[in-house]
């Protein structure tokens, strides 16, 4: 009876649907789809937030664990072998199980992060004793490209050096964090020697790379700073822009005749950025070249041209500057006053003759 | 009879097409921006601003931070931005004429002293009373300049005037900044190769009842009043949801006046903030669009969803309704002033898709809303309703609204996570349940009260808000 109930009542239902317009009929379907995406998001909504936080419960628990048992590991003198025996073997059991392998591997990052010297070493030896090198190099070889990066952000801070190739084969990598992560490697892993890859290099550095490699190019020490005249010379605009703050920071002021051809490249951006190392140096051999283009020069050329001529200023450039005391561009008129007054025993003398 | 019947048949199918396209819009935008917004936060996860912090070759930025009677919490505020993470920035505050104790309070705490220094006159301004700098190299980033009451775009262009850096970050003094802001603002500027990148706009949240010390954000915490809640809501569909997919469509007619970085060069060359309008931030925005658009030099307004800039939201209706009232002037001005834009295949899709987007979704949608009310009231009153048809219509339109608001909450639980505490989403979710019923209404009235007030030219200024500062709740 009852099914016959529920039969009846559904039969009614569609007989009441079919009725409708196939307008009611279709903001009806739309009405019901809306529900059930309502009902999922706050399903997804209430998984979401729960399993966060049973999560963060069972990570804080192992990341307690662990660290306790990682800091003892590396503060273990050298007549403690057994200890340090036991502790591995812990740990290489551990690390089968994901989790437990995720929050070490995470703390032995985060711990040679936080320190140096030989603790540091203490933990890249172990790193390496605990196989977990293996699963960084599964994870360069992964298809997704965040995957590959957290490879290679771990093989490059454990300093395994054997993925020279792996690494050089990412800097023209479509995804753009990625190669430049890739970039990156090559200058943290091999020094000057990895600044080859910009021999190979079919994308523009940006300038927010330059800054990256850069910070990490000025602490490399104990080593020959590489002949940069070639990469001058690059296709790439880009490259030759981040040789030139390289000239700049390691003072490659032999450099200087092949500065002074770079004043007329192609490339504003190279131009400009030669300008201010011209300026930097002190090259007076650049200005007369520099008086040349300033007329035929963009308003944002200008202003490095005459901030790369104040910096080269003497007592015979006062008639350039006196020509610009009233120019119409702000800051170069600007430039001009500041100049003339750091010259101001000359000026004084001009007028004088005057 | 006939033609009446034709009337009603047109503005029948007017509505609903409007319906279907504007629902469409936010079907599209909504997608659009959380997997935009997603991908943004996976991307930025590898991200390191180290770099950025001490390197030699980081751009410079003037913080731009004009103040009209802050007195209460200037001292503050200007020690909060002086404690930014970044390297070579300098920060500007500009006393647009206040009536109270701010410059006396400045000059005091910061050991100010009158200095000469060399302003470009490109953009014209109300007269500088005087410029000061702090004897104590401590301060020496800090600069601040004393100037005739003009508004709050005229203080910016004074700053403008006065600046010499590369960037410029053009704020609201009692804004609270993340510590680590000015580099995350400045990387869009730095990693695009192939288009100049002319501004960044940032997301704003709402500070009301967070945990604030020493200018620092210490815990977020949910609002207690629903007023404050609603807008939480509101800003984390406009900001995650809508400018996100904006941004991505390089589409973005807007960066909120709260916190933006711009291109000095770019901005002063395209004329500065225009003291006119009420709406400053759309205006210069739109105006720097133009003006590459006229030079045909590519660019891009990006914008990122960082939770980096924190305000205080209006937590009564007086403020909030002065407020939306003053949102809707803005518009309505800033899409007159350039009406040449609309439907002008030169402004490529500037002109073809931000634009005529702009006029119809955000300008006219109030209007047409209530319109479709009056219409809703005109057929019920000739007792010409279906109402089988009405209430379908409703329901899909409530629906969607809260569809939309869950969206817009989702992302927020997958990407930045600030209302962490038990129960936090689905206080979200009970304010998307109610809000179409009560919030839009009221935002609807302000937005026709600002119609109102543009057209019968009643005006109100940018220090009209009272606010009671963040942190002090």
């Amino acid at each position: 009876m009852m099914q016959a109930f529920v039969e009846n009542s559904s039969l009614t239902f569609w007989n009441y649907f079919h009725s409708f317009s196939l307008l009611i009929k279709v903001i009806w379907i739309i009405i019901l789809i809306e529900i059930i995406l309502i009902i999922c998001s706050v399903i997804y909504l209430n998984l979401i937030r729960k399993r966060f936080q049973q999560k963060n419960q069972k990570e804080k628990l192992l990341i307690e664990k662990y660290q306790e048992i990682l800091i003892n590991y590396i503060y273990l003198t050298a007549d403690e072998n057994e200890e340090k025996i036991k502790i591995k073997k812990q740990l290489v059991k551990a690390i089968k199980n994901n989790l437990d392998r995720k929050v070490i591997q995470e703390l032995i990052l985060k711990l040679h992060y936080e320190l140096s010297g030989e603790l540091a070493t203490f933990l890249e030896d172990l790193y390496h004793d605990l196989g977990l090198v293996k699963y960084s190099l599964k994870k360069l070889n992964s298809s997704l490209w965040y995957i590959k990066i957290k490879g290679i952000r771990e093989v490059t801070q454990m300093k395994v050096k054997n993925v020279y190739t792996e690494t050089l084969k990412l800097i023209n990598h479509e995804n753009k964090l990625l190669r430049s992560e890739a970039q990156l490697t090559m200058v943290k892993l091999y020094q000057f020697e990895g600044l080859k890859f910009l021999d190979h290099l079919e994308f523009p550095i940006s300038e927010w790379q330059q800054i990256q490699l850069i910070e990490e190019i000025q602490y490399i020490r104990n080593q020959e700073i590489p002949d940069l005249t070639n990469w001058i010379h690059s296709k790439n605009d880009t490259v030759i822009c981040f040789i030139l703050k390289l000239v700049h920071l390691f003072n490659q002021i032999q450099l200087k005749d092949e500065l002074i051809k770079l004043v007329m490249h192609p490339s504003e951006k190279v131009r400009r950025t030669t300008i201010s190392v011209l300026g930097y140096f002190r090259i007076l051999e650049a200005k007369t070249i520099l008086k040349q283009i300033f007329k035929n020069s963009t308003p944002e050329t200008q202003h490095y041209i005459m901030n790369a001529l104040s910096d080269l200023a003497d007592k015979k450039d006062v008639p350039f500057f006196e020509k610009h005391i009233n120019h119409p561009d702000f800051e170069i008129n600007q430039i001009a006053i500041k100049t003339l007054k750091d010259l101001k025993p000359f000026l004084l003398t001009v007028n004088l003759n005057k | 009879m006939i033609s009446t019947i034709y009337a009603f048949l047109f503005l029948y199918y007017f509505f609903l097409i409007f319906s279907a396209i504007i629902i469409s819009s936010y079907i599209v935008l909504g997608i659009l921006s959380t997997f935009e917004t997603i991908s943004y936060f996976r991307k930025n996860s590898f991200v390191s601003y180290k770099s950025i912090l001490s390197s030699p070759f980081s751009p410079s930025i003037s913080i731009l931070a004009p103040c009209y009677n802050e007195g209460k919490n200037i001292v503050d505020n200007v020690r909060s931005l002086m404690s930014l993470h970044y390297v070579n920035y300098q920060v500007i505050i500009i006393n647009d004429g206040s009536k109270d104790d701010s410059l006396e309070k400045l000059i005091e705490v910061y050991n100010l002293e009158t200095v000469k220094y060399p302003i470009n006159p490109k953009i014209e301004t109300q007269q500088i009373r005087g410029i000061y700098k702090s004897k104590n190299p401590v301060f020496e980033k800090l600069i601040v300049i004393d100037k005739e009451n003009g508004g709050k775009a005229d203080a910016l262009n004074v700053g403008l005037n006065i600046s010499n850096s590369e960037y410029v970050a053009c704020i609201d003094v009692d804004c609270m900044l993340i510590e680590d802001s000015l580099q995350k603002m400045v990387k869009p500027f730095l990693e695009r190769t192939d288009k100049k990148v002319i501004a960044t706009g940032g997301v704003i949240r709402i500070a009301n009842n967070c945990r604030i010390e020493n200018g620092k954000l210490m815990e977020v915490k949910m609002p207690k009043k629903l007023i404050e809640r609603y807008q939480i809501l509101e800003y984390l569909r406009s900001f995650l949801l809508g400018r996100m997919a904006w941004s991505r469509l390089n589409g973005l007619l807007i960066i909120s006046g709260a916190f933006g970085l711009f291109d000095r060069r770019i901005i002063i060359d395209a004329g500065g903030y225009d003291t006119t309008t009420v709406g400053e931030d759309m205006e210069v925005i739109v105006r720097m669009r133009k003006f590459m658009e006229d030079n045909k030099r590519k660019y891009k307004v990006a914008y990122i969803p960082d939770p980096l800039c924190w305000t205080e939201a209006p937590d009564n209706l007086k403020t909030l309704q002065l407020q939306r009232n003053r949102w809707t002037r803005g518009t309505i001005e800033t899409l007159k002033k350039h009406r040449k834009l609309f439907m002008n295949p030169k402004y490529g899709a500037l002109g073809m898709i931000s634009y005529p987007y702009w006029l119809v979704y955000e300008r006219l949608a109030p209007i047409i809303e209530v319109l479709g009310l009056l219409y809703l009231a005109f057929l019920y009153y000739i007792d010409a309703i279906n109402w089988i048809i009405a209430l379908s219509f409703i329901l899909v339109a409530y629906l969607f609204s809260i569809l939309f608001s869950m969206t817009a909450i989702l992302s927020e639980e997958l990407t930045y996570r600030q209302y962490t505490k038990k129960g936090d989403a689905f206080k979200l979710l009970g304010v998307a349940l109610i809000e179409p019923f009560t919030f839009h209404l009221f935002t609807l009235y302000a937005a026709l009260r600002g119609n109102l007030d543009y057209y019968t030219k009643k005006k109100g200024k940018w220090g009209d808000m009272v606010r009671k500062g963040i942190g002090s709740s």
